[in-house]
C-alpha cells in the first residue's frame, strides 16, 4: 500500500462520487420537476403529498358530481315554473267554469282544455335529463306516472315515488337534492298509504264466495322490505257477510292476524283496511311505518276487481286529483264540485310553490358546495406543488455548483506532485 | 596483520547485509501498490567489537521487521464490515422504495384514488350501468395494483435469497483460500511478506462479507472467527456454512415464507450470530425488512394488513346495502375476494370474484334509514372518515399506506447516510493503516541512498584494506 498524498485515492473517489450523486439528484428533479420522487427524497413530505393528492382527486369528482346535480336542479326548477303556469291555466279554466254563460257543452270543452293540461303536467313529472327521470325519486330509469282516466286521481303511479338519493359535498356533508312527482303532484293524505296495484278482492258490498260458500277467501301482498309475502285469510259466511261493516271487521281481524304472524311481526292496526266509494279494497298504513303493500299479482279469488286501486287518501293539496276532480266536475256540470276542485288547486298551487323553493334552495346549496370545493381544491393543489415541486433555482444552482466542484476536484488531483526522491536519483 | 584480514572479513560481510538491506527496499518498492502489503524493512545489528578478545564488530543482518499493525488492521476490518452491510441494505431498500409511488397518481395510492372517485360519480347516478360498470373496473384495477406491489416485493425477496447464497458461498470461497495460504505459513512461510500480503487481503474482503476476529497461532497460521463466535477456520480445518430456510410446523401466518438461517456444517444455527456485514445486511433484509411488508410465518406484513382489511370494509359496506329493494330485496354482493387460508399473501391474491358484473353493486342503504345512493356515498367518504371501522391502527387507508411508504423511506434514507459515512470512516481507517504500515517512496528511496552510501563506503575499506595487505605482503618479500 502506497502512504502518502498518493495513498488517498479512496478518499478522492469518494469524495467523486458524492459530487456525482449531487449532480445525478439535481438533474433528476429539474427533469421531472419533482423534488421527491422516491421516498427517501424527503420521507417527512410523503404523507403530505399523498393525502393532498387523494383530497384534490376526491374534490375534483365532487365538483363533476355537483355540476351533474345542478344541471338536474335547474331542470328541474324550470319544470316546476312550467307546472306552475300550466296551473294557473287549470285554475283559470276552472273559474270560466263557474262563469253565468257557462253551459253544459263549454264545461265540457274546458273539461278537455283541463284534461290536456293534466296530460302536459304528467309529461312534466316525467321530465327527463340525461335519459334519467328526474322527478322519479329513487328510480329513475321509469316514468314515473302516466296517464289514466280510470284512476280516481287521473294517473297511474308507475314507481314507488320516494326520492332518498342525496348529494354530497366537499366536506362529505349529503342532503336530499330531489323531490319525487308523487312527492310533488300526488301527494298522500296524512297517513301514508299502501298501495295494492292488482286488486285481487272485490267487497262490493259482501265477498263474494257465492261459488265456494263459507270457504275462505285469500289475497297476499307485500310489505316492502319484508321478505315474507303477507297473506291475510278472510274467513268466508254461508251467503256472504250482512254489511260492509261486518266484512271489514273480518278483513281487519284477518289482516291483524297475518300481520302479527309475518316476519317481523307488526301491531294490530298496523295497516287498516276500508272500502271505498267504489267498493275496493283499500289499505292504508297507521303512519308509524312508511311501507308501501304490493300485490303479487297472483289470482287468488273467483273475482277479479279492475285494476288500479290507487294509493290511500290523497292529500288535500294533491295536484292530481284536484285537476282530475275538476274535470270530473266540469264534465258533470258539478259546480259545487268546480268550487271544491278550485280550492283544492289553490292549495295544489302553494304546496308547488313549496316544491319550487325547495329546488332553489338545493341549487344554492350546490352553487355554495362548489365555491368550497373550488377553494379547497386551489388551496390543496398550492400546498401540493410548494411541497413536492422542485425549486427550481436551487436545483440549478446546485447543478451548477457541483459541475465546478467536480471539474476542480478532478484538476486539483491531477495537479498532485507525481515526483518522489527516486526521480532525483542519479 | 590479522587485524587487517579480520577488517576485510568485516567489511565483506557488511556488503552482503547492505545487499540484503537494499533487496528489502527493493521488494518494498516493487510491491508498493500490491493490496495488503506491509512494508518490511531489514533489521540491522551490530556485532561485538572487541579487538582484546578478537573480535571485529561489522554489522550482521536481523529480522526482517514487518510494520504492519493489527490495531489498524481491525479498525479497517471494522469499517468494512459496516460498509458492507450499510451498502448492503441501501441497495435493497432503493428496490423496495421503488415499489412504492410518492405521487398518488400511480401505482397502489393512485388505484385507490380512482376507486374512490369511481365510488363518488356512482353515486350521482346509482342505477347508471357504465357509472357501475367504472366502478368495478376500478375495483379491479387495486387488486392489480395489490397484486403488482406483492410480485415486485417478492421478487426483491427471491433476489435477496439468491444474494445471501451467493454471499455465503462467497465466505466459504474466501475462508478456504485463506486456509491455503495457513498451509503454506504452516510449512514455514510464516515471516513472506507476500503471503501475508495475500492473506490480509482475503481477510479485508471477508471483514466486508461479515465481521471477523484472527487469532495468530505460534506458527504464524490463523484463525478466523465470524463475529468472535464462530469458529470459521482454524489453522487449516475449515468450518463452511449455509443457508436454510426451516418451515415451522405450526406457524401463526400459514403459508407465509420461512425465514433464512445460516447453518455450519454440522448444522449448528448461527443466525443470531451473523450480523453485520454483507451477509448481516442480507439477513436484515430478507429476515426483517420485507416480511414486515409482506410477511412471513409470524407475521402479516403491512401491506396484507392494508388489502385486507380495505377489501373486508368495502365488502361490508356493500354487503350491508342491497342491490334491489325488492321485495323481496337483493343483498349487496362482495366485490373484493382473496385465499383465506394464506393470510401472508392477500395481497398477492386479492382479487375481483370471477363473473362479478355492475349488476351486483348495492347502491341502497337500508340503515338507518333507506337512502338510494347511501352505500356508494359512504364508499366515497372512506378516505375522510373518522369510523374506527374505516381505519387501520387509526388511519385512513391511504394515510396506512402512507405509513407504510414514508417508513421505507426513513429507512432508506438512514441507510444511504450510513453508506456515506461509512465510506469516509473506511478510508479514514484505510489511510491511517496505509501511513503506519504502507511504502513511502520518498522512505525508501532516502533508505537506498544510505544502504548505497554504506555499501560504497564498505567497498572503500575493502579496497584501502586490500592495498594495505598488499603494501605488508610486499614489505616481506
Amino acid at each position: 500500500m502506497l502512504s502518502g498524498i498518493h495513498g488517498q485515492d479512496g478518499t478522492f473517489l469518494t469524495g467523486l462520487d458524492r459530487i456525482e450523486s449531487r449532480i445525478s439528484k439535481a438533474s433528476q428533479s429539474i427533469t421531472s420537476g419533482m423534488r421527491v420522487n422516491v421516498a427517501s427524497d424527503d420521507p417527512s413530505a410523503v404523507a403530505p403529498i399523498l393525502r393532498y393528492q387523494e383530497q384534490i382527486n376526491h374534490l375534483t369528482q365532487v365538483q363533476s358530481n355537483l355540476v351533474v346535480a345542478q344541471s338536474d336542479g335547474t331542470s328541474a326548477d324550470n319544470a316546476l315554473q312550467s307546472a306552475t303556469s300550466i296551473l294557473d291555466n287549470i285554475s283559470s279554466l276552472a273559474s270560466q267554469g263557474l262563469t253565468l254563460s257557462a253551459d253544459s257543452n263549454s264545461r265540457k270543452i274546458l273539461s278537455d282544455q283541463v284534461q290536456a293540461l293534466q296530460s302536459q303536467l304528467v309529461s312534466i313529472a316525467n321530465t327527463q335529463v340525461r335519459g334519467n327521470y328526474i322527478f322519479g325519486g329513487d328510480n329513475r330509469n321509469t316514468p314515473p306516472y302516466t296517464l289514466d282516466p280510470t284512476s280516481p286521481n287521473g294517473v297511474a303511479q308507475n314507481t314507488p315515488g320516494i326520492a332518498t338519493l342525496t348529494v354530497m359535498d366537499a366536506n362529505g356533508f349529503t342532503r336530499n337534492a330531489s323531490l319525487s312527482a308523487r312527492e310533488i303532484f300526488d301527494t298522500p293524505g296524512s297517513t301514508p298509504g299502501v298501495v295494492l296495484t292488482d286488486a285481487t278482492l272485490v267487497a262490493a258490498p259482501a265477498l263474494d264466495d257465492t261459488a265456494n260458500p263459507g270457504i275462505a277467501q285469500s289475497f297476499t301482498f307485500r310489505i316492502q322490505g319484508q321478505e315474507t309475502p303477507l297473506t291475510v285469510s278472510v274467513p268466508g259466511v254461508a251467503g256472504g257477510y250482512a254489511t260492509q261493516a261486518s266484512l271489514l271487521t273480518a278483513v281487519q281481524g284477518a289482516l291483524d292476524m297475518a300481520l302479527a304472524a309475518g316476519t317481523p311481526p307488526l301491531a294490530a292496526g298496523t295497516i287498516t283496511a276500508r272500502t271505498d266509494a267504489n267498493g275496493y279494497l283499500r289499505f292504508k298504513g297507521n303512519g308509524t311505518q312508511a311501507f308501501t303493500v304490493t300485490d303479487d299479482g297472483a289470482d287468488d279469488t273467483a273475482k277479479d276487481s279492475p285494476a288500479g286501486i290507487g294509493a290511500g287518501n290523497p292529500g288535500a293539496d294533491n295536484i292530481f286529483a284536484a285537476v282530475s276532480s275538476l274535470s270530473v266536475a266540469l264534465l258533470s256540470d258539478d259546480t259545487d264540485g268546480i268550487k271544491t276542485a278550485i280550492a283544492s288547486l289553490k292549495l295544489g298551487n302553494a304546496h308547488l310553490q313549496t316544491s319550487n323553493a325547495f329546488y332553489g334552495n338545493v341549487l344554492n346549496w350546490i352553487n355554495n358546495a362548489q365555491s368550497t370545493a373550488a377553494e379547497q381544491s386551489a388551496n390543496l393543489t398550492n400546498a401540493m406543488h410548494v411541497l413536492q415541486d422542485t425549486d427550481m433555482p436551487a436545483a440549478i444552482t446546485t447543478l451548477t455548483t457541483s459541475n465546478t466542484a467536480l471539474e476542480a476536484a478532478i484538476s486539483a488531483h491531477a495537479s498532485l506532485p507525481t515526483k518522489t526522491l527516486f526521480d532525483y536519483l542519479g | 596483520m590479522s587485524s587487517l584480514f579480520a577488517a576485510l572479513q568485516t567489511s565483506a560481510n557488511a556488503l552482503g547485509v547492505f545487499e540484503k538491506a537494499m533487496g528489502t527496499v527493493q521488494n518494498n518498492v516493487t510491491n508498493a501498490s500490491t493490496p495488503g502489503y506491509a512494508a518490511q524493512s531489514l533489521e540491522l545489528t551490530a556485532r561485538p567489537f572487541q579487538p582484546g578478545n578478537n573480535l571485529w564488530g561489522g554489522v550482521a543482518a536481523g529480522n526482517t521487521l514487518d510494520s504492519r499493525n493489527q490495531f489498524a488492521e481491525q479498525a479497517v476490518w471494522t469499517q468494512s464490515q459496516l460498509l458492507g452491510s450499510a451498502k448492503q441494505k441501501s441497495a435493497a431498500l432503493a428496490s423496495i422504495e421503488s415499489q412504492f409511488d410518492v405521487t398518488g397518481t400511480s401505482g397502489l395510492p393512485g388505484m385507490m384514488n380512482k376507486l374512490s372517485s369511481a365510488f363518488s360519480a356512482w353515486g350521482t347516478s346509482p342505477d347508471d350501468v357504465t357509472a357501475r360498470t367504472q366502478v368495478v373496473s376500478a375495483a379491479k384495477d387495486v387488486a392489480q395494483a395489490f397484486n403488482t406491489a406483492f410480485a415486485n416485493l417478492q421478487s426483491v425477496q427471491s433476489q435477496s435469497e439468491t444474494q445471501l447464497a451467493g454471499t455465503v458461498g462467497q465466505i466459504n470461497q474466501v475462508v478456504s483460500e485463506i486456509k491455503t495460504i495457513n498451509e503454506q505459513i504452516g510449512q514455514g512461510g510464516g515471516k513472506d511478506a507476500g503471503l501475508q500480503a495475500q492473506i490480509y487481503t482475503k481477510l479485508q474482503t471477508l471483514s466486508g462479507l461479515t465481521p471477523i476476529t484472527v487469532q495468530t497461532a505460534p506458527n504464524g497460521t490463523l484463525s478466523v472467527l465470524m463475529n468472535g463466535q464462530v469458529q470459521l477456520l482454524t489453522g487449516t480445518e475449515q468450518t463452511t456454512l449455509h443457508i436454510a430456510y426451516p418451515t415451522s410446523a405450526n406457524p401463526a401466518i400459514p403459508g407465509g415464507s420461512a425465514s433464512a438461517a445460516i447453518l455450519t456444517d454440522n448444522n449448528q444455527d448461527v443466525t443470531v450470530k451473523a450480523t453485520g456485514g454483507q451477509l448481516g445486511g442480507l439477513l436484515e433484509v430478507r429476515n426483517s425488512t420485507i416480511p414486515a411488508l409482506i410477511g412471513d410465518q409470524s407475521q402479516s406484513g403491512s401491506l396484507n394488513q392494508l388489502a385486507k382489511s380495505f377489501a373486508d370494509r368495502v365488502n361490508n359496506i356493500l354487503k350491508a346495502g342491497v342491490i334491489a329493494a325488492g321485495p323481496p330485496p337483493v343483498p349487496g354482493k362482495a366485490v373484493f375476494t382473496y385465499d383465506t387460508s394464506l393470510l401472508g399473501a392477500v395481497a398477492g391474491t386479492l382479487t375481483i370474484p370471477p363473473g362479478f358484473g355492475a349488476g351486483d353493486l348495492a347502491a341502497i342503504q337500508t340503515t338507518p334509514t333507506t337512502v338510494n345512493n347511501g352505500i356508494p356515498n359512504q364508499l366515497a367518504n372512506l378516505q375522510n372518515s373518522s369510523d374506527p371501522a374505516d381505519q387501520i391502527a387509526g388511519s385512513t387507508f391511504s394515510g396506512f399506506y402512507a405509513k407504510i411508504a414514508t417508513n421505507v423511506g426513513n429507512q432508506a434514507s438512514a441507510a444511504n447516510d450510513l453508506q456515506s459515512s461509512q465510506t469516509d470512516l473506511l478510508n479514514q481507517a484505510e489511510n491511517l493503516r496505509s501511513e503506519v504500515s504502507g511504502v513511502d517512496l520518498n522512505e525508501q528511496a532516502a533508505k537506498l541512498l544510505e544502504y548505497q552510501k554504506a555499501y560504497e563506503a564498505s567497498s572503500k575499506i575493502i579496497s584501502v584494506v586490500n592495498q594495505m595487505t598488499s603494501e605488508l605482503m610486499d614489505l616481506i618479500h
